[in-house]
């Protein structure tokens, strides 16, 4: 049990709101045959994840403290504020369907933002690790909803089963930038800062690499399991009735008339929740890389006063977040096309680091990857940037 | 005094004013006086190279070198400045934590005949002198009125965490890092990875370093006993607190536990075997083997002088335990009763008889609320009719729900 964490936790995280607002609207405009993404990014995750959580048990350093180390302060500097900046997007985005979600329920902004906001800051920063962790893991509960919405939905599951494994008839050059955009939601540059930064705070070692990886590959095959559910959910309502939507809270209104009252309040439900999470762990995944790229003390583990730069990083992130998307007239739609498309440009650049890290044999030992491991993460990384350049320049020329 | 930023990409030339490359890195020996002993110079992508300290001419403004240096490699002895500490890891001995290290000063000695590491900057400043931004902003600083604050640790006052260039260790030791307390050690021990954990714990003294050991997350303790020679592990355990050693063993595989048992003492192994079989009960794993314990008989003073005795063995002892002939339990006194009586009033006629026990069967929540019930630091353990095998104290109870919290 006391490995459990970083893989779950990472991994649901990544299903985050912008998550959630990325898959319904690729399931929206392409219906069943978009599942087929699914396997592949199950993959790309798992790889990356675990090559991630291997260098942070091997070596005992985050993904920060080997860049800094390696790379000098000046580099360090200029992917911290890469950092900063596209994880800013993704808190916006998080924040964004966490409003999204509370108007779903009828629930004041107003009140509900703050209330939800301050509790959030409170429990990271007065709860014990463990008692956060416990938490994070409990939160996950809460995505059977998108389960339920699924089977509520009462899609043609052969016609689910089939599309996850074979693949579509013909592909268009909108549904392969929509697969990268739907990889580029899961696989995110802050998860690879964040799960090393977590295990390393866990304090894991070598002999217990073997449970770490069957957690992460575990954490990698729940969250998409879920994602599959989340799809199928607007496939077989939205997709099929030929709605239009542009987000999240959309297809949670979209289900209503197709799936019920009930689907679409659990699938506005995940979304809060999805929202919560993302807004917790994102800004935290930027607060610990600055702690490892500039040396100051931070981790979950350390009180608030003795971490005070650590948890300050954090709140001011979350709540710059709030302000942000208080600006009347800020589209959210426009923020998560944003943010995906940063992230995929930024991927390829932690992937390089990765590479670069996972393969020195006197920082990895007789644990370097493996050469088809190589061939996999390699190809990712080249795959993100083609899909999130050709994808950039196709959106920005209205393509 | 410069700054290591300051010089390095700067071209070298000779007294020609012949470029030779680009200054990259320093050399240095990792001694009491840190001196620099070698310029190391990137002439370009294939071919770089060292020059001795004592070829520069200038180095303040234009690095310029004689024109007839002796090209040199890398002496076993010496350290990189930017492979080995600069923007790693260092323990800030005075101020406790650990920090990076953002620049290092060079202070020049005799009119530039000797070069030595002054000190590093850990600051904020020393990250934007890299980016040439430290004198534009002096008047932001003053303005804020945070000018007067550098960052700035001596040589003398850190301890990298990262000790070692293959298998050269820097000579400053770890003795600097006995002078602190070996919790907060722990603390920052824990920031680095179990190799580098390892050769400093290596480096310590045993008593200091079982200390820190305890003071471990319990995975990092069962990642170094798994590395330690047999030989060393056992040294550890026999200065280990008999109930954490015991934890400790308990974590490692089967073999390697066996291993340790056997290269112990017969009697530290036996006591060490008994607490094993123990621990699998309810208080078993908080059981302390050790305490002191007296016959019945004597009087105040010669219990006085046994305590004396043992005290140092035991510093945390607040209880002597009485025993009749057949070694029973039949009495108890808090160490300061030794104080109120004269020196020939038999331990019999002043000890509690009624004493609180636990057994091994005692669950941990019943011990505990007779600790706070009678107000006692420790309980003694006794199986059978009243044998004690250790004491059960307030300090394992604590941590115990501590971890629980």
């Amino acid at each position: 049990m006391a490995v459990v964490g970083p893989g779950i936790i990472t991994a649901f995280a990544d299903n985050d709101a912008g998550g959630v607002a990325t898959y319904s609207v690729a399931a929206s405009k392409f219906g069943y045959p978009i599942l087929f993404t699914i396997i592949p990014i199950t993959i790309v995750l798992l790889i990356t994840q675990e090559i991630g959580s291997r260098i942070a048990v091997v070596t005992g350093k985050g993904l920060g403290d080997l860049i800094r180390e390696h790379f000098g302060i000046r580099i360090s500097v200029l992917i911290f504020s890469l950092l900063f900046f596209v994880n800013f997007g993704v808190i916006i985005q998080n924040i964004g369907g966490l409003k999204d979600g509370l108007a779903l329920f009828n629930l004041n902004l107003w009140i509900f933002l703050p209330v939800v906001i301050g509790s959030l800051f409170l429990f990271i920063t007065r709860a014990s690790y463990a008692k956060v962790e416990k938490f994070f893991l409990f939160l996950i509960v809460f995505y059977f909803a998108y389960f339920i919405s699924a089977v509520l939905a009462k899609p043609d599951w052969e016609q689910v089963g089939k599309s996850v494994v074979i693949p579509p008839s013909k592909i268009s050059f909108e549904f392969l930038y929509t697969s990268i955009a739907v990889l580029g939601t899961t696989v995110t540059a802050w998860g690879q800062f964040f799960i090393n930064s977590y295990v390393k705070d866990k304090k894991l070692t070598v002999d217990k690499l073997k449970y770490n990886r069957f957690e992460i590959y575990v954490g990698s095959f729940l969250t998409n399991l879920f994602s599959l559910f989340m799809m199928v959910a607007v496939a077989a309502t939205v997709f099929a009735n030929k709605v239009q939507i542009t987000g999240a809270a959309d297809a949670a209104l979209a289900i209503k008339p197709f799936a019920g009252d009930l689907a679409s309040v659990l699938f506005g439900a995940g979304l809060l929740v999805a929202g919560f999470i993302g807004a917790a762990i994102v800004p935290l995944a930027t607060a610990y890389a600055f702690s490892e790229f500039f040396g100051y003390e931070g981790s979950l583990d350390v009180s608030f006063s003795k971490s005070r730069l650590f948890y300050g990083f954090f709140i001011f992130q979350v709540l710059l977040g709030v302000v942000a998307v208080s600006i009347p007239g800020m589209s959210l739609f426009d923020i998560t096309l944003y943010a995906d498309f940063l992230n995929g440009i930024f991927l390829p650049v932690i992937i390089f680091f990765l590479y670069k890290f996972v393969n020195d044999r006197d920082l990895m030992g007789k644990y370097v990857n493996s050469k088809l491991q190589n061939v996999i993460l390699i190809s990712c990384g080249v795959a993100i940037s083609i899909g999130a350049l050709v994808g950039g320049i196709g959106s920005a020329f209205g393509m | 005094m410069f700054y290591f930023s300051e010089l390095v990409n700067r071209v070298v030339v000779n007294d020609n004013n012949k470029p030779l490359g680009k200054l990259k890195d320093l050399l240095f020996l990792a001694e009491e006086i840190p001196t620099i002993t070698k310029l190391y110079v990137r002439k370009n992508k294939k071919k770089s190279f060292a020059i001795p300290i004592k070829d520069i001419k200038e180095i303040n403004g234009r690095i310029v070198v004689n024109r007839d240096f002796v090209e040199k490699d890398i002496a076993e002895r010496e350290f990189s400045l930017a492979k080995n500490l600069l923007n790693r890891q260092i323990i800030d001995v005075k101020g406790g934590k650990v920090v990076r290290v953002n620049d290092i000063a060079i202070q020049d000695k005799e009119e530039g005949a000797e070069y030595y590491i002054a000190g590093v900057d850990v600051g904020f400043r020393a990250i934007l002198r890299w980016f040439k931004l430290e004198k534009p902003t002096i008047p932001l600083y003053k303005l804020l009125n945070l000018y007067s604050r550098p960052n700035f640790l001596s040589w003398g006052d850190i301890e990298p965490l990262e000790l070692a260039r293959g298998t050269v260790q820097l000579k400053k030791g770890v003795a600097d890092l006995e002078r602190m307390r070996p919790e907060d050690l722990a603390d920052y021990l824990e920031k680095t990875n179990i190799r580098n954990m390892n050769k400093i714990i290596s480096g310590l003294d045993e008593e200091y370093a079982a200390n820190v050991i305890e003071d471990l997350n319990v995975n990092y303790q069962t990642a170094l006993f798994k590395r330690f020679q047999p030989e060393q592990a056992s040294k550890l355990i026999e200065a280990l607190e008999p109930d954490e050693a015991v934890d400790i063993l308990l974590t490692l595989p089967r073999e390697k536990r066996i291993e340790i048992l056997d290269s112990l003492g017969a009697r530290k192994r036996n006591e060490l075997k008994d607490l094993i079989k123990y621990s699998r009960t309810s208080v078993g794993k908080l059981i302390n083997s050790e305490f002191i314990s007296i016959n019945s008989e004597i009087t105040a003073s010669e219990a006085l002088s046994i305590v004396r005795e043992k005290l140092p063995e035991h510093p945390f002892a607040s209880y002597i335990y009485v025993m009749n002939n057949e070694n029973l339990l039949v009495g108890v006194f808090p160490l300061s009763n030794l104080l109120l009586h004269e020196g020939d009033e038999p331990v019999f006629k002043f000890m509690e008889q009624d004493v609180i026990v636990v057994h091994l069967t005692t669950p941990k929540t019943i011990a505990l609320k007779r600790m706070l019930k009678y107000r006692l630091y420790a309980l003694p353990v006794i199986v059978d009719s009243k044998r004690m095998i250790g004491v059960v104290t307030f300090d394992d109870m604590m941590e115990e729900i501590e971890e629980k919290l």
